[in-house]
């Protein structure tokens, strides 16, 4: 069975918590890439900034980049996935979180890569398994289309069920 | 199916005098990350996307407000009428991606865009 290092991205890059989002926008040009882990000094993930989280945070302080803190800005809450997880656990968290992105860590929890949905819907169309995969669980059109379901229709679709 | 069975209306979209920070707030107040941008008469001009704000903001060093959605937007827009087969769109009845995805510059559907 594949993991998540099989597919993953190891190209490591990051900020941390007293950049400012002029930093982060850097890394998003620069890896041409609309989302940068932040990690401690232990390189640790303690958060996760996008691009659309910088765009936010300008409109709504009305600051230009610069001005503006990942600390006070990023999402702390950041669903991760461990070196050695299958790539089915991967999708579901994929799916349920409705996230394209999922940072690879060691056991301890150290940044070591990043999963994204494209780099599963890759694996799977050139896997020998076909697009279905032999997850068994899910293919990526049900993945994408629960990620990309709006969140309000999201939150009722869970509640229903 | 239709692109008119699948699409979002009931779009809202930005003036081309205005500045990124009106295009971000209807990304804000409608939950969505990417604007059409059109002229007085309805005319699609462009598209402005919420990597497109962030990306202006960063090269130039100012905010929101201090842009115009003219200087950051695409100008090339691909759009489809709503009668097409999404099929036609996703490209995968014919394995030609742009067959069906017109370069248009006026939106098509009444009611499809208010401003």
């Amino acid at each position: 069975m594949n993991r998540v290092e099989d597919v993953m991205s190891g190209e490591v890059y990051f900020c941390h918590l007293d950049d400012t989002l002029n930093a982060a926008a850097q890394i998003m040009w620069e890896r041409d890439c609309g989302c940068v882990p932040v990690v401690d000094d232990q390189r640790r993930v303690v958060g996760i900034m996008t691009d659309r989280d910088a765009c936010m945070a300008a409109y709504t302080q009305g600051k230009a980049l610069k001005e503006l803190l990942v600390s006070a800005i990023c999402a702390r809450e950041v669903q991760t996935c461990k070196l050695g997880e299958s790539l089915a656990a991967a999708e579901e968290k994929m799916a349920h979180a409705q996230i394209r992105r999922l940072p690879v860590t060691d056991q301890d929890g150290r940044l070591i890569g990043m999963l994204s949905l494209s780099d599963l819907a890759h694996h799977f169309k050139t896997s020998v398994a076909g697009p279905r995969g032999a997850l068994g669980s899910r293919n990526i059109s049900t993945v994408l289309e629960a990620v990309s379901r709006p969140r309000a229709v999201a939150e009722q679709a869970s509640i229903a069920t | 199916m239709r692109v008119r069975e699948a699409m979002t209306p009931n779009v809202h979209a930005c003036e081309r005098i205005g500045t990124l920070e009106r295009a971000a707030q209807i990304m804000w107040e409608r939950d969505c990350g990417s604007v059409p941008i059109v002229s007085g008469a309805r005319m699609v001009v462009g598209v402005v996307t919420d990597r497109d704000i962030t990306m202006a903001c960063y090269i130039q060093g100012k905010r929101p407000s201090e842009i115009g959605v003219m200087e950051v937007m695409s100008r090339v827009v691909h759009a489809c009428e709503p009668g097409t087969p999404i099929e036609d769109v996703l490209g995968t009845s014919r394995g030609d991606r742009r067959r069906c995805l017109l370069e248009r510059r006026r939106v098509i559907h009444r009611g499809g865009i208010e401003s």
